[in-house]
């Protein structure tokens, strides 16, 4: 897994590119650890194959790290077969998600 | 049996004795009653006869010569007494009238064996002063005597005689007395004794003499008999057992011939032992020449098995795309009916099965031409419709028999998950693809026979969790009691139920019908049945590690289903895998533990994860997304994603291992990508 991070004036955005599993979401982890201040916070899982319960967890951490950080946080173009499993464990009532 | 030998003989020849015996001695002892009573008639009546004489000789003398019967007379009266002794066999003769209280002797004569007795007794009488010294014939002696009955009778008239059997000084004897009368009046009483011993003995002596004589001659029979039997019949008898037993034990034969050179019964016997036992020897004779013959047949026989057996592949084989499973039953007979496969370079399976007409040798040996050029064909990468013309050609060249094969071929091809099979007049198979389908016909003419034939091929798409089942005629057309044949409904209806209630052992089932179908009919011993089940099987040995998950998602990624079902199948395998390594061990990880993973592909995706740690039915307590909070749940999501995309999941705990399996359908996706 690859994650790109592109801070621009009005959001942090972090591009996660392949498998989001135990193994890859460590470093999902640390990304979110070096998150500063930012109006917005957006994981942009456009080129997300995958995703588990490990992946969810780093992203439910990283929504507390938004609003620890008082930034608005959402998840975009999320592709359907991880979108399904946002549903599945209902994160997407909890997450906004954008761009399906 | 030694000892006993010959005991028939001695007990009949002890037993003919003894009842002769005892008949003999039954009939002595009659006999010997009727001479006894017959000896005593004669005595009485030579006594009486002897008295006759002697009363006679008295009366005439005593006229002749003019004198009385009485005392005064008694010397001329002893003369007569004398003579009768001298002349005839008496003991005793006697004259004597009765007187008062008694009577009186006028003489008492003796035989000379009795002289010595008399003279005692003249003595006894003499120193009694009853008689004078010397008178030894008693002349006028009276005595005491009170008359017998019947010698009062005799003396009045009434009988003749009077006879008296004694039992005194005299001995045993027997008294005749009779009366007579002189010319000068005077009656007196005559009496003869005569010895009933002397009289009997002779006769008993003379008896005695015969009987010993006829007991003689008897035993003398009776031995003759004795040796005669034994001579005639057992000797003979004991020499024939003898020889059988020599022919049982020693196994001599006929080289030793039984020697009984008579016309009898026993002649006859041994003549027919003779020509039985050459008979016999004959016949063993060619007896080993046939079993060394059959022996020999059967050991080129079992070679040829074993050789054709070398041949062909064992019954059973799986990788990670296929299952082949096939049987073989090893008929009686070597014969040309086989399966074969052949996993070829390029990833592909070549499959067989062939049936050659006739069986033995020939026909193995045809059978393994076939084979080696249909395997030949099939390494060098030649189409099933080319395979089947080339064979053909191949045998048509060298057939004098005019042998054929009906063959079935097929390439199964992993890659594109396609069939392609040729036929040559063999049974067509079945695809079993959820229920049994006869493969659409492409069949040409036999092999073997018409040179010049081509081959029509045909290929289908064989999906994972599809079977192809191949078969010999021994199985549709095994023949019960009744003499129907199995037949190809009664296949297809094994293989429906067989598919309906997911047997695993669709062979064994099938095999087992057509043992309860068949009976012990032996066709049903010739049976090749070849099945060919696509699946893929993956199995991993796992550390107690997250990071053995890699090796978990290479798997199911490798595995030849649609993308978005193998990720599927990853994210449900993952939950399940970090779930037994963070929780099942909590205790501590024994050394060498490993977490065992399973994937098989068929018409589904199957996965299994076996553990050895706490058991733990991850089923029990799972959340519904509704209840989880992301705030304050951590593990509750694995379980809810992992169970969440399954089709089917199940848990148990068995052997001291938790397993759990999630089974993920492929049919509503298809074939599309």
């Amino acid at each position: 897994m690859t994650i790109e991070k592109t801070i621009e004036k009005d959001a942090t955005i972090l591009k996660l590119e392949g498998w989001l599993d135990t193994l890859t979401s460590p470093e999902l982890a640390c990304a979110i650890d070096a998150l500063e201040a930012t109006p917005a916070i957006v994981l942009d899982f456009e080129k997300l194959e995958y995703i588990s319960s490990a992946g969810l967890r780093q992203v439910v951490a990283c929504k507390k790290k938004a609003d620890f950080l008082g930034a608005a946080f959402s998840v975009v173009n999320v592709g359907k077969e991880v979108y399904s499993i946002f549903s599945l464990t209902g994160l997407d009532k909890k997450i906004r998600i954008l761009g399906k | 049996m030694k000892k006993r030998r010959g005991t028939v003989a001695k007990t009949i020849a002890l037993r003919y004795a003894a009842l002769l015996f005892v008949v003999l001695t039954i009939i002595a002892l009659a006999s010997y009653a009727l001479v006894y009573s017959y000896a005593l008639d004669n005595a009485r009546l030579y006594s009486e006869a002897a008295t006759d004489i002697y009363g006679t000789i008295l009366i005439l003398k005593s006229r002749e010569q003019g004198f009385a019967l009485t005392v005064e007379n008694a010397d001329l009266i002893q003369e007569s007494g004398e003579y009768m002794c001298r002349t005839y066999a008496v003991d005793y003769v006697y004259v004597y009238v009765p007187v008062e209280d008694g009577v009186r002797y006028i003489d008492l004569s003796c035989s000379k064996e009795q002289e010595s007795a008399q003279r005692e007794l003249a003595d006894e009488f003499a120193k009694l002063g009853r008689i004078e010294p010397g008178n030894t014939h008693l002349h006028g002696m009276k005595i005491d005597y009170e008359m017998t009955p019947e010698e009062l009778a005799m003396w009045n008239g009434e009988e003749y005689y009077a006879n008296i059997t004694m039992e005194n000084d005299f001995g045993h004897e027997l008294c005749t007395i009779s009366r007579v009368t002189d010319d000068f009046g005077n009656a007196v009483c005559v009496g003869v004794d005569i010895s009933y011993a002397s009289m009997l003995n002779k006769v008993t002596h003379q008896y005695g003499v015969l009987m010993i004589m006829i007991f003689g001659v008897f035993a003398a029979v009776t031995a003759g008999l004795y040796l005669i039997i034994r001579k005639r019949v057992l000797a003979p008898a004991e020499k024939i057992s003898t020889a059988m037993e020599d022919f049982i034990s020693n196994g001599k034969r006929s080289d030793v011939k039984l020697n009984v050179a008579t016309d009898d019964e026993f002649g006859m016997i041994a003549g027919a032992y003779n020509t039985m036992t050459r008979e016999i020897d004959h016949y063993v004779e060619n007896i080993g020449e046939l079993r060394s013959m059959e022996e020999k047949q059967k050991a080129e026989m079992e070679v040829t098995a074993k050789i054709q057996k070398g041949f062909l592949p064992d019954g059973s084989f799986a990788d990670e795309h296929y299952e082949i499973r096939g049987i073989m039953t090893p008929a009686k007979q070597i014969g040309g009916d086989l399966f074969d496969y052949v996993r070829l370079k390029d990833g592909r399976l070549f499959c067989v099965v062939a049936d050659v007409s006739g069986k033995g040798v020939s026909a193995a040996m045809f059978m393994s031409t076939t084979l080696t050029a249909l395997r030949e064909l099939a390494k060098a990468n030649v189409e099933p419709s080319v395979i089947l013309r080339e064979t053909n050609r191949i045998l048509c060249e060298n057939n004098a028999e005019g042998l054929f094969v009906t063959a079935f071929l097929a390439f199964y091809d992993p890659k594109e998950q396609t069939l392609t099979y040729s036929n040559a007049g063999h049974n067509l198979p079945y695809l079993l693809s959820g229920k049994p389908i006869p493969l659409s016909d492409a069949h040409g003419v036999v092999l073997g026979l018409f040179e010049g034939e081509t081959y029509e091929q045909q290929t289908i798409r064989m999906r994972p969790g599809d079977t192809l089942f191949l078969y010999t005629d021994g199985v549709s057309e095994a023949v019960n009691e009744k003499k129907e044949f199995f037949g190809e409904a009664r296949l297809e209806a094994c293989l429906h139920d067989g598919l309906e209630t997911d047997d695993p052992d669709l062979i064994g089932r099938v095999e087992r019908t057509l043992r309860a179908f068949a009976g012990e009919d032996e066709q049903s011993d010739d049976l090749k049945i070849l099945t060919l089940y696509l699946r893929e099987r993956k199995e991993l040995l796992l550390d107690v590690d997250a990071r053995e998950f890699v090796k978990i998602r290479d798997a199911i990624l490798g595995c030849s289903v649609p993308a978005p079902v193998a990720r599927a199948m990853c994210l449900s395998a993952e939950e399940l895998f970090v779930n037994v390594v963070s929780y099942a061990f909590e205790g501590g990880v024994p050394d060498g533990e490993k977490i065992r993973f399973v994937l098989e592909r068929s018409d589904r995706l199957k996965l299994t994860l076996e553990d050895g740690g706490t058991p733990y039915d991850p089923l029990a307590e799972v959340v519904s997304a509704d209840e989880y909070d992301m705030d304050e749940q951590v593990g509750g999501l694995g379980k809810l994603i992992s169970f969440g995309i399954a089709d089917e999941s199940h848990y148990e705990y068995q052997n001291g291992k938790n397993r759990v399996t999630i089974l993920k359908y492929l049919e509503e996706l298809g074939h599309d990508d």
